[in-house]
């Protein structure tokens, strides 16, 4: 770009409003103040800091990119804030009824408790909103001083040589075919002494950052899973407290995933379904599946008669332990889902995605002390995240998802045998990315499900686009796309006749893609306003099989504006 | 040349409502709040026209209601995109008004300022009622020209040049300033704060003015004053379930007009 843009320099940058950047931000802020009494005290001959501190995040709000189970683990957020209670904490509502229930198709076995390590119950847990959990960070954050910008995006990692030296934020007020409008906004550059991304599974810049460094070298490449959830709002009977965790039906017995039911207040049911991105069946759709789980009896009893509030899908890093890549560099780190921090059979992030914030945060603390942000100064983060509870869970279950490779039964009991144990190998290995796993429809182990439109009935079971309704999303529809394909000619040719169908068409969970014409003069269509922001396209895109090379037909980059407007998600 | 610009802070268009219990009321516990669009057409024209002009400056003003969530933050959305003051009215006695009581204080704020131009949205998303701001000009006994798609200020004299979309073509009407405007959309492209705008924005202090500052008496604003008394909210009926009609594109849509006809009787 020619143009001279604003610069604005500050000293530390978080790309992203997730708990992860969020409770790094607050950590930091935290520091300097006790650090800045001791010096004002005249306890320490270190002078005081006074760093700026920016937050950008492409949202309309901290909560509007916001999904999530959730069940809270507050074992971060004691340490973090331990009066956190009297401080406006939003959840106040505990797991009171858990189980894990087998279901078949229409039935149910409810496996017995000591199948559950004692770790992994979740008598101490919270429920509640993710949404609810960020905005009151944020207020706390936004208090001690920090610069919070919404609906704004980070595009373009700047570098000064090979140091991180900031982001560039999206161009906003442009057209369809990247021409300014009237109120055209040129992208800021904005400039910081550390970055850190936290944008979540599969951050665009994030994995710009792991790819250019080559930071997950020696180490797995991620899987991913995609979760898509409906907030139901029944008349009566609600089951606040209710923790329920599913396996088996709806999916096939190569798909490995599970459902969940957790009852909230007000009536309301937050149910969803979460299905490994290494599914082979081209027609694999989890829309679809979580609404013939809501079908099955077992959910029914909850939500018949129930009205979907609420939809929103997003994908969860499920490589685990081993697919973790290094988390720094020089001038930058990484946080939460973008480091790949999550628990598999535990379905949790979120508190290790604070830890790791706080991590990063008394790393930075330390590289503003000796005005050092070099790669070898902040590289003590990984040290610090290696010898917490976070790499240390992640450890004892590393072997989890790998024991389904052997399919569901086998896997539930040798998972659950590694969980208990930490056994398995100790090693790296044996995964190929989730995009190398699809088959041509015929050889694919289906689900033997075929999508029903007739079962749709306007309240609780809901067609894709009524769910993409209520997830609030919303780009201008004069804005550029964010969404390329990058060859549209193989998609007909290439992708379609290997595939027996587009599975684009199928794996997004917004009805993105559509497949448009007839025969030869067919056409996938990118209906981008629908996009909710879930990266199962740039993850999932089976194009790269076809050339051996991987180069992604789908280009997915996070847009200057617009994305959904997630509620109590 | 002095503008000033009447601001109200509404749920976002794309949020899903439900009524309270009592049905007299939304639930607003979750909703995300926005500047009301019409009313980011009538702060960018100010905007625009303080550029134009190349002097002048810009006051938003904004009253604090039940129905809103957090004004100061809607103000500091338009201070960061370039107004030069913004002014909150906020006092207990103002709860529970209607959309005269809510003129008539904003009324008795603008008493106390000096301008040329007065912009508001020509409604607010949120109730529909496009009221307000043609109150306030009748209060103040000065001429308004209501939902306008292009706007001229002539300074030197000291009128204002305003077009508005009626049916099947374009009525253009002068008026003498001080006049009230409320705008609509086409007027402008409202323009996206900077990031140093909102930075600037967070250090600025936002002026709180109260009953007292405005002089106005308690009995007359507020639920006291309030003619109107909402008596019920109802959500739209549901939406009845949708239908596919399968078959080839001829014959499909040959049944779909026999149901046109025949079933939704629309054609
Ligand atoms: C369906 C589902 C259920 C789950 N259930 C649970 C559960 O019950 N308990 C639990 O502990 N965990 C659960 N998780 C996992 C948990 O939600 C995540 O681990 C956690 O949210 C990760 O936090 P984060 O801060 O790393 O990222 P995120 O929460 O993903 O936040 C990232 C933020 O960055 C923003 N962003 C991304 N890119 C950019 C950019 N370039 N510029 C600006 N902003 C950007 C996004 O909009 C988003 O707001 C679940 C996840 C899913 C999907
Ligand atoms: S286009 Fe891609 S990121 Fe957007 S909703 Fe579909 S799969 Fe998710």
């Amino acid at each position: 770009m020619g143009e001279d843009r604003q610069i604005l320099a500050v000293d530390i940058l978080f790309v992203g409003g997730g708990p992860a950047n969020l409770s790094a931000a607050l950590r930091l802020t935290q520091l300097i103040a006790s650090h800045n009494e001791q010096v004002s005290a005249g306890n320490t001959s270190s002078p005081p800091l006074e760093p700026r501190i920016a937050l950008i995040e492409k949202g309309h709000d901290v909560g509007a990119h916001a999904i999530s189970g959730a069940i809270f683990d507050p074992i971060a957020l004691e340490e973090l804030l331990p009066d956190y209670r009297d401080r406006g904490f939003p959840f106040s509502l505990h797991v009171t009824q858990q189980s894990l229930q087998y279901l078949t198709t229409d039935g149910n076995v409810r496996l017995p408790n000591v199948l559950i390590p004692p770790s992994y119950r979740q008598d101490r847990c919270y429920i509640g909103s993710l949404q609810k959990l960020n905005l009151w960070l944020a207020e706390l954050v936004e208090a001690a001083g920090l610069y919070l910008f919404h609906e704004t995006c980070g595009v373009k990692i700047l570098y000064d040589g090979a140091r991180v030296r900031g982001v560039l934020t999206g161009d906003k007020g442009l057209d369809g075919d990247g021409g300014r409008k009237a109120n055209y906004q040129p992208g800021t550059n904005i400039h910081a002494k550390i970055t850190v991304f936290g944008e979540g599974p599969y951050g665009t810049l994030a994995e710009d950052l792991i790819h250019q460094f080559k930071l997950r070298e020696s180490r797995n490449p991620q899987s991913y899973a995609l979760g898509v959830k409906e907030v139901i709002r029944v008349k009566s009977g609600g089951s606040p407290g209710l923790a329920v965790h599913t396996i088996g039906y709806p999916l096939g017995p190569r798909v490995f995933g599970g459902g969940f039911c957790y009852g909230l207040d007000d009536n309301l049911f937050a149910v969803g379904i979460v299905c490994a991105l290494d599914w082979d069946d081209p027609q694999m759709d989890a829309q679809v599946q979580l609404q013939r789980l809501k079908k099955h009896p077992f959910i029914q009893r909850f939500i018949k008669g129930g009205e979907v509030i609420a939809y929103g899908a997003k994908t969860l890093p499920e490589g685990g332990y081993f697919a973790v890549p290094r988390p720094y560099v020089d001038g930058a780190l990484l946080v939460g889902d973008s480091a790949g921090l999550l628990n598999v059979p535990y379905l949790k992030g979120i508190h290790y995605a604070m830890k790791s914030g706080i991590l990063a945060a008394e790393t930075m603390f330390d590289a503003l002390l000796r005005n050092d942000c070099s790669a070898s100064e902040l590289s003590s983060y990984e040290a610090r995240l290696a010898s917490s509870y976070v790499m240390q869970d992640l450890y004892q279950v590393r072997n989890f998802r790998r024991a389904f490779a052997y399919g569901r039964l086998p896997g539930l009991l040798l998972g659950g045998l590694t969980m208990w144990t930490g056994l398995g190998p100790a090693k790296p290995g044996g995964v190929r990315e989730d995009f190398r796993h699809l088959r041509p429809l015929e050889q694919a182990v289906r689900g033997r499900w075929v999508e029903d439109p007739a079962q749709y009935d306007a309240g609780v079971l809901v067609d894709k686009l009524t769910d993409v309704y209520h997830s609030g999303t919303q780009h201008r529809e004069d804005q550029p796309s964010h969404i390329r394909i990058l060859d549209p000619a193989r998609c007909v040719t290439d992708c379609i006749p290997r595939f027996g169908d587009a599975p684009c068409t199928h794996f997004c969970p917004a009805k993105v893609y559509e497949l448009v014409g007839e025969g030869a003069t067919s056409r996938i269509q990118i209906n981008f306003a629908n996009c909710v922001h879930c990266k199962t396209c740039v993850i999932k895109d089976p194009v790269d099989v076809i050339s051996g090379d991987h180069i992604q037909n789908i280009a997915w980059r996070a847009p200057a504006e617009g994305g959904p407007r997630y509620q109590g998600l | 040349m002095k503008l000033i610009v009447c601001i109200k802070q509404v749920p976002a268009t794309e949020s899903k409502l439900a009524m309270t219990r009592d049905g007299t009321d939304i639930e607003r516990a979750g909703l995300t709040f926005v500047v009301n669009p019409y009313d980011e057409f009538a702060v960018e024209e100010a905007l625009q026209i303080r550029e134009r002009l190349g002097s002048g400056d810009v006051t938003v003003l904004s009253l604090r209601s039940h129905a809103v969530q957090n004004p100061e933050q809607a103000l500091r959305t338009c201070l960061a995109m370039g107004a030069d003051r913004a002014i909150l009215l906020s006092d207990p006695a103002f709860d529970g008004g209607d959309n005269y009581t809510t003129a008539l204080v904003l009324a008795a704020a603008l008493r106390r300022l000096s301008f040329d131009l007065l912009l508001f949205g020509k409604q607010a998303v949120d109730d529909d009622d496009g009221a307000v701001g043609i109150q306030v000009a009748e209060l103040l006994g000065i001429p308004h020209v209501a939902v306008v798609n292009k706007l001229e200020v002539d300074r030197q004299n000291k009128t204002v040049v305003a077009h508005r979309q009626i049916e099947g073509g374009i009525e253009v009407v002068e008026a003498p300033l001080p006049a009230l405007i409320t705008c609509q959309k086409g007027l402008n492209e409202p323009r996206y704060p900077s990031l140093p705008g909102i930075m600037n924005a967070k250090q600025r202090l936002l002026e709180v003015w109260n009953r007292e500052t405005i002089e106005i008496a308690s009995e007359a604003v507020g639920s006291g004053g309030a003619e109107l008394k909402l008596v019920r909210l109802e959500p739209p009926p549901p939406r009845p379930i949708g239908r596919i009609i399968p078959d080839d594109a001829a014959a499909a849509v040959q049944e779909l007009v026999r149901l046109l006809h025949e079933e939704a009787k629309v054609i």
